[in-house]
This record gives C-alpha cells, sequence and structure tokens, in this order.
C-alpha cells in the first residue's frame, strides 16, 4: 500500500477574521501531531519562545514538531518542494490571504501532480459574525466566494453579536448543508479542525461557558449491506449537522470491494479501499453537533439506508 | 533583364506624369540625419521623390499634382507599434459569445441567458460565454453539474465559465464534443472534476482543464477576428501609426489580416508572428506556415517572418524568470515555458529560415538565456535576422551591451513605464527593482536599438501614452506623483518609434524616415513635438493627416476630399483611447 497522502486545511477568511488566532493556537496546541502551517503574514505569528527551536525569516520550527513557513509566490512550486523534503508531516495548514480567494487554492490540490502526496481534507473559512454586514460592498464579492469555498464555516466572535444577527447571518450567507461553527477566541478541538481520531473509544470534546457548538462523537456499524445512493441521501439530509464522517461502507453496489467514506463539512470522498479483510461490515464514526435529537437521527437514517 | 521597380505596390496609386502629392510649408522632422528639417515635400509613385525647400518642391509641380500648404504644421514619419494584440483585445466580443450580462446572476437566470442566446442563435452550434456564480447555486441548493445544463438543453454544446475560480461548466453534449469522458486524463495544471467511484466527469472543468472546451469549439469566427483587425489597424493609423507587429497569429488570423490586405483596407505595414506555442490559442498548420506557407500571405503590407513564444511568465504571479532569486523569496527565481537548449535550436533554425524571433522575456534571466541563444546563433549562422526581446521589463546590467553587439532589437512596452496603481500595485512584486524596470536609457547608453509595443490590451493601443513617458517616466494624467526609471530625450523617444522601428522590420533602408527614394509614409501633428512641454501634453497629440506608400489613410480634416487622393475610409475611425478621467 502507498504512503498515506498528507491531509490539507486551507483557512480562509476575510481580513481580521480570526485567522491568525486559530494558527497560533493549532501550533501550539497539545494535539501530538506535527503540523506544518503555510502562513500569509509570517510575522504575525506570535509564539512563545520557550517552543521554538529554531527560527529564520521564512521558517520557524517548534518544539512539539510543528513547522510554520511563510507563503510564497508561486504556490504550486513551493508544494513540491515541501512534498519532496524529508521533513515529518502529519498534516499541512495553508492560511490563505485575507483577499484571495481560497476555492483557487483548493483547485491546486485536484491537480494530478499531488495526487499521490496530498488530500484536500478541507477549506475552513472563518466569518467574523460582528463585521461581516459592515464591509465594503467591494468586499462583499470576495467574502462570498470564501463562503463558497467552504466546506466547514467558523463563525467568530459571536460573543460581540447578537443572537438575532447570528441567527439572521445564517439564513442569508449560508448554504443548505454547510456547517456553521460558532467559535471565540479560535477555542474549537484541533480534532474538529483538523480531524485527528485520538485511540479510545470517546473523543474528548469540551463545552464551555460561552455560547458554543457542542460537539458529540457517533459511532455507528452493520453487517448487513447498505443502498450507496440512500447513504448519500442521509449523509445529504445530515450534512450541516455532521462535521466529520469517516469509516467503510458495506454497500450492494460494490459488495466485494471496502468503500472508504470520508465527509468533512460539505467535502466527500468515496474511494475503493480494497477488498474486505475478514467479513464485511460498514463501521462510520463522525462528529456531529448536539442538535435536538441528532444523535437520534444520524443512527435513524443510516439504519433506514440498509437493505 | 527586366527592371522589376516600376511593379507598383498593389495599393499605391497609378503613375501619372509629375508629382501625386505635395505638401508645402509644412515644419518637417524627417528623422533623417543629413537633412533633419525640410519645408515640403514631393510624393510620386509611393515614393518621397524631393525633400527640401517649397522652391524645390515647386519644381515637381504638374496640373495632375494635388498641392496641400501644411501652414506651418509639424510633419514626421509616421510611428512603429512593434508589439500588439488587435485580435486579443477586441476578438472575444465581436464573437458575440453568450453573456449573461449580470455580475451574479442567479441559477435561473444564467438557464434563462442560456435559453435565450439558445434561441437567438440558432445556427450556432456551440453556446459559450460567461458567467455563473457558484455561490448563488450553493445558496439555491443546486449543484452545477452537466446535468443542470442538460436539464434545459442536451443537444447542443454548452459551456460556461464561472467569475471567480477559472471553472467551466459543461454540458454532457460538450463534454463528448471535447472527448472529456471517465477515461480522460487530468491535464497538468487543472482537472477534470468527477463524480465518486465511476469517475464520470460531473461538467465542472478546473483550470487547464477547460481548455479542453476552448479546443474543441470553433475558433472565433473569421468575421470576429476580420472586425478586429480592422478596427485596431484603423484605430492605429489615425493616432499616426504606419507600421505594427501583431504578435502571436494562427492561420486563421494570418487570413484575417490577408482579407483586409486584398481589399485594400489595410492601412498599417503589419510583421505578423505565428505563435511557437498553443497558449493562447490552437494554432493549426503551424510547421506549414513556418515552413514556407507563410509566404502565401505576403504583400506589400504583410509579413508572416517571425514567430513569437512566451519564454517566462510575468510579474503579478512571479513566473518572470531571474538571475537571483525574486525580491523577499529565499530561492524562486520564476520559471521559464521552454529549455534553454529549445531555445537554442529553434533561434538558430529560425534565423536559417530568415524568421524572426520575437521572444517574451520579462525577468533578467530570460533575456540572458535569450541572448545567449542569439549569440550561439550567430557564431553558427553569422548575421542573420535581427531577433527581437519582447517587454525586456528588467534587463541585467551585463546585458545591456549586448543588444548592439548582437544586432537584438530591445522591445519595451508601456504599461510599466510610468507610476500608476497597476504598475506600483499589480507590480509591487518586484520589489525595489521596480525603478530599474524598462531600462531604454541603458540599452541606448550601449548603442542598442530600442522599440515599443503597446501591448493592447495589457495596455492601451495609443502609442501617444507610452511616446510622452518615455520622455518623462511620469503618469500622463498626473494621477500619481513621481517617476519611474530614466527618460529619454525627446528626439531618442521619436527615432525609437519611426527609424528605429523599421529597423527591426528589416525596412530601415526603405523606410522610418523621411528621405528621398524611401516609401512615403508621413504624419502631420497638431503640434511641435520638439516645442513642447511633454509633460500631460504629448499624448494628447492629435494626428491630422496619415500618409503611407504615398496613400492618403487618415484624413479626419478632409484636406483631400473630393481629389483624386481622397481617403478610402469614408467614416470615422473607431475610438480606442483610454476614457480620460
Amino acid at each position: 500500500m502507498s504512503a498515506p497522502l498528507t491531509p490539507v486545511t486551507i483557512i480562509a477568511g476575510y481580513l481580521g477574521s480570526g485567522k491568525t488566532t486559530i494558527v497560533n493556537r493549532l501550533l501550539q496546541g497539545d494535539h501530538g501531531r506535527k503540523i506544518t502551517v503555510m502562513v500569509n503574514d509570517f510575522g504575525a505569528i506570535n509564539i512563545d519562545a520557550d517552543l521554538i527551536v529554531q527560527r529564520n525569516q521564512q521558517v520557524m520550527e517548534l518544539s512539539n514538531g510543528c513547522v510554520c513557513c511563510s507563503l510564497q509566490g508561486d504556490l504550486v512550486a513551493q508544494l513540491q518542494k515541501l512534498f519532496q523534503s524529508d521533513g515529518e508531516m502529519d498534516h499541512l495548514l495553508i492560511e490563505a490571504s485575507g483577499v484571495s480567494q481560497p476555492g483557487r487554492i483548493a483547485s491546486v490540490f485536484g491537480y494530478p501532480q499531488f495526487r499521490a502526496t496530498a488530500r484536500l481534507d478541507a477549506v475552513l473559512t472563518l466569518i467574523d459574525a460582528a463585521n461581516v454586514n459592515t464591509l465594503p460592498p467591494a468586499s462583499t464579492g470576495l467574502v462570498r466566494s470564501q463562503i463558497e469555498a467552504a466546506d466547514i464555516v467558523l463563525l467568530t466572535k459571536t460573543d460581540l453579536a447578537a443572537q438575532t444577527e447570528i441567527t439572521a447571518l445564517r439564513e442569508d450567507l449560508f448554504f443548505p448543508g454547510l456547517p456553521v461553527i460558532e467559535v471565540i477566541n479560535g477555542d474549537i478541538p484541533a480534532e474538529v479542525l483538523l480531524g485527528f481520531h485520538r485511540e479510545g473509544p470517546r473523543i474528548p470534546l469540551p463545552t464551555t461557558e460561552h455560547h458554543h457548538t457542542t460537539f458529540h462523537a457517533l459511532k455507528w456499524s452493520s453487517k448487513k449491506q447498505v443502498s450507496l445512493a440512500e447513504f448519500r441521501t442521509a449523509m445529504k439530509k445530515l450534512s450541516s449537522l455532521l462535521f466529520r464522517v469517516k469509516g467503510f461502507v458495506y454497500c450492494t453496489e460494490n459488495p466485494e470491494i471496502r468503500i472508504l467514506y470520508q465527509k468533512v463539512g460539505s467535502r466527500e470522498t468515496f474511494d475503493l479501499a480494497g477488498p474486505w479483510d475478514g467479513k464485511p461490515e460498514s463501521r462510520i464514526v463522525a462528529i456531529a453537533e448536539d442538535f435536538d435529537g441528532s444523535k437520534v437521527n444520524f443512527l435513524d437514517e443510516l439504519d433506514r439506508c440498509l437493505i | 533583364m527586366v527592371n522589376s521597380n516600376p511593379y507598383l505596390s498593389t495599393n499605391a496609386p497609378q503613375p501619372v506624369d509629375g508629382a501625386d502629392l505635395v505638401l508645402l510649408s509644412g515644419k518637417i522632422y524627417t528623422v533623417d540625419d543629413i537633412h533633419p528639417w525640410a519645408e515640403a515635400v514631393v510624393i510620386r509613385q509611393g515614393k518621397f521623390i524631393a525633400v527640401g525647400s517649397n522652391a524645390e518642391a515647386e519644381q515637381h509641380i504638374t496640373q495632375t499634382t494635388i498641392v496641400r500648404d501644411l501652414q506651418g504644421a509639424f510633419a514626421m514619419p509616421g510611428l512603429y507599434d512593434m508589439h500588439t494584440h488587435p485580435d486579443l483585445a477586441l476578438g472575444p466580443q465581436y464573437s458575440d459569445y453568450l453573456d449573461v450580462g449580470l455580475e451574479t446572476p442567479t441559477a435561473e437566470e444564467v438557464k434563462q441567458a442560456i435559453l435565450n442566446y439558445a434561441n437567438a442563435n440558432p445556427d450556432r452550434e456551440w453556446i459559450f460565454g460567461k458567467h455563473f456564480v457558484h455561490y448563488n447555486f450553493r445558496k439555491a441548493g443546486i449543484e452545477p453539474h452537466r446535468k443542470w445544463l442538460d436539464s434545459f438543453i442536451p443537444d447542443r454544446p454548452v459551456a460556461i465559465m464561472d467569475r471567480q475560480w477559472g471553472s467551466c461548466m459543461a454540458n454532457s453534449k460538450a463534454l463528448e464534443l471535447a472527448g472529456i469522458n471517465e477515461n480522460t486524463p487530468d491535464p497538468n495544471n487543472g482537472y477534470i472534476v468527477r463524480e465518486p467511484l465511476s469517475q464520470t466527469p460531473t461538467g465542472i472543468l478546473v483550470d487547464g482543464a477547460y481548455a479542453m472546451i476552448a479546443a474543441a469549439m470553433p475558433p472565433p469566427p473569421q468575421t470576429a477576428l476580420e472586425r478586429a483587425y480592422r478596427e485596431g489597424a484603423r484605430f492605429q493609423s489615425s493616432r499616426g501609426v504606419v507600421a505594427t507587429k501583431y504578435v502571436h497569429v494562427c492561420e486563421n488570423r494570418l487570413n484575417a489580416l490577408r482579407s483586409i490586405d486584398v481589399a485594400g483596407d489595410l492601412p498599417v505595414r503589419v510583421e505578423a508572428a505565428i505563435s511557437w506555442q498553443d497558449d493562447i490559442f490552437p494554432v493549426k498548420r503551424r510547421w506549414e506556415l513556418l515552413a514556407g506557407e507563410r509566404h502565401f500571405y505576403r504583400s506589400n503590407r504583410i509579413n508572416a517572418n517571425a514567430v513569437k513564444f512566451h519564454f517566462d511568465g510575468t510579474a503579478e504571479p512571479r513566473t518572470s524568470y531571474f538571475l537571483s532569486p525574486w525580491p523577499n523569496e529565499a530561492s524562486w527565481r520564476g520559471s521559464l515555458n521552454l529549455t534553454p537548449e529549445h531555445i537554442k535550436e529553434m533561434v538558430t533554425d529560425m534565423d536559417r529560415r530568415g524568421i524572426r524571433v520575437i521572444a517574451h522575456c520579462t525577468g533578467d534571466g530570460a533575456s540572458d538565456i535569450f541572448l545567449d541563444a542569439v549569440e550561439d546563433c550567430r557564431r553558427r549562422n553569422g548575421a542573420g535576422m535581427r531577433h527581437q526581446c519582447a517587454h525586456s521589463t528588467l534587463l541585467h546590467e551585463g546585458n545591456l551591451s549586448r543588444f548592439a553587439e548582437l544586432d537584438v532589437i530591445a522591445e519595451f512596452s508601456p504599461v510599466g513605464w510610468y507610476p500608476s496603481d497597476f504598475t506600483i500595485g499589480a507590480r509591487s512584486a518586484y520589489g525595489d527593482r521596480l525603478q530599474e524596470v524598462f531600462n531604454v536609457r541603458g540599452v541606448l547608453d550601449e548603442g542598442g536599438v530600442t522599440v515599443m509595443g503597446t501591448d493592447w490590451p495589457v495596455s492601451s493601443i495609443d502609442p501617444w501614452i507610452g511616446f510622452e513617458a518615455l520622455v518623462t517616466r511620469e503618469n500622463p494624467w498626473g494621477e500619481m506623483d513621481g517617476k519611474l526609471g530614466r527618460p529619454i530625450t525627446i528626439e531618442e523617444a521619436i527615432r525609437m518609434l519611426t527609424i528605429s522601428g523599421a529597423y527591426s522590420m528589416g525596412i530601415e533602408d526603405s523606410a522610418g524616415s523621411i528621405t528621398v527614394g524611401k516609401t512615403a509614409d508621413l504624419i502631420v501633428l497638431d503640434q511641435n513635438l520638439l516645442d513642447i512641454d511633454p509633460s500631460g501634453q504629448l499624448h494628447k497629440t492629435e494626428v491630422r493627416l496619415t500618409v503611407i506608400d504615398g496613400e492618403v489613410v487618415n484624413d479626419p480634416e478632409n484636406w483631400l476630399e473630393n481629389t483624386t487622393m481622397a481617403c478610402r475610409f469614408d467614416t470615422p475611425a473607431p475610438d480606442f483611447r483610454p476614457v480620460a478621467i
């Protein structure tokens, strides 16, 4: 089997929407992963000096194995160099410029030259709940294109906006099926953002006293075949509540082959993952928002896909 | 031996006794070092037969001679615009492609526009145009997909570009005609979006992948290309241009130019450079054209003895190729589209065939390799064609003298000659080197020949804007203070836009100055260029008369109305000047 593909996350959002806060927290977080972060404004990255092993004008190495480097002119050339280098990298995070089209960066990961090395995990677009409606009209189109590229929206600074405003934003700006997470001060588990699945049955998912989204880990399995068409419909129906879903699907359309299903926000992939090792069985894990009855919903919807 | 000299240009007036046209009492700046100024010129059979005083000229006047008094007006040789693209600037809008016409149309509005266009153009097979917006589709819960297009147009190919991303949505018929299916490999610089598992294309083609649609579509209609060249050339002529290079042509473009030429409607001399690459449009029959088919188009006004290619990239994506890393970069030097070995072989081969190589070189590394290739070519072939380094945005100090040594033309484009939002903003990637851009001064000081190319649509096709900026290096409209780079004198700039242009076309012995025996190319202006303060003034110059090969092709004040020399164009020239602010 070939080397696993490096997952790539793109963090997008207009100027001042909180991208650097999130990047700073991820770089210093205790997640046990070696993350390489490509940032747009290298100078804005503010890391505790004790953590820094080495630093020059464009690259900073941290004691936890994370690396931060500045994003340069030719992204394709820079990525090629990065994937060819020997450094260990569990995850690649790209902070898009506040005035860029993240969709264009995401497109690069569809190019054939990156197929064997990288996998676009998700585009996370940050929207400043307190200020998005006060942006100059010329920037509205840009913010829309950042939303249009998003797999998950992180609605930031919700503590500075009234609940009615937040509800209105959700209705006016976002799409059906697009998960929206409210985040204050970059306080969101790395598991949700980057999909690190730690060992153990439960994913430790914090809840805080702010009005935050709370996350739940869900599991489902069955030895019966499911209809892939029904399965896709079910996932679509629950899309806005499911941040991450991953697992193998045992389906009538392709019963001999394991189908690896991954979903991050509104981004879904299906891959043929070879024949079953032992008895075929669908096994799905998910991180979902704790909405009224969503846990029950998820399991029920999947049960309905069984043939 | 039969003397072929009396064979006249197809465009020249028929011979009569005596002079055809005599212009008296002008301030005529000839760009001829021996007689820099004259009072009068005499034109017969397309050539200057006398240049000098009124008294000398009057000896040539017969009953049929048309005589006009310039009343002290300033005249000079016509201008040479040595790099521009009317086809790229005007072709798409004259192709009548679909334009939804809304900034952010909804899916329903896109659908209606496509249906209206389909009904209005039943004879057109393809429905191609712009644009849809992914955001509005997602907001409406509609997946941009071939099936959505198929649902209302299943039987004709439809492809519509999106506004933001560089992607394209095509229906099943368009995919079929472009040969895009589950087995089609992705191109290197883009990809085909596919259904999970089945790999069937969804109809969304990203970046480089939509070029496959463009390749399957019929080329821009011949009428669109013809109209683009006709109007572009006519505007150039109305602004005093008598010779130009249209760099990047294919067989269709040459056919369009030829049809204007054979009708006698081409008011400028054109050197057309055949594209070496398919990067702008597909070039069918390239090798046949380069091998000799290009001679089919040859006339007094047209030659296709040139080839054009993009050696490196541009400022915005930081792809100009440098000898040292880009500002604020550790090692990135930009990129080359062809290998140095490729350039070497090609320059030598083309040179042997009498084909001029026009190489797009924006970075100092690209021009360095190009000059090396010409040096190698001279060693192998001896003296030959004058090859042209296009744009020459940043040149290495050590290469400035090589233009003269190797007889290579340094061509500069005025878009970056003066401070503007575009130069300072979009080209900010050049960093401190922005002050060194377009070093015309440096090449001239080393004895090299420099020419100007307006490079429309990158910058305006009006040559007078760059003309002014050459001598001021200031923003012609006063939109931004300061100077960028080093100016040249007005006399040097006039040479650059006239005789040097002729030199870059290899016709300096027969054109480019007002000299007895040369083709009668001349313009009359509303101000004396050597007498004015050029700042903010030179670009406003109005052209009162344009003469090429002794034929009046631009006569806005109707000086020759109702004479045998009346201008053949009786409608006003189109106006492609930038809108004044």
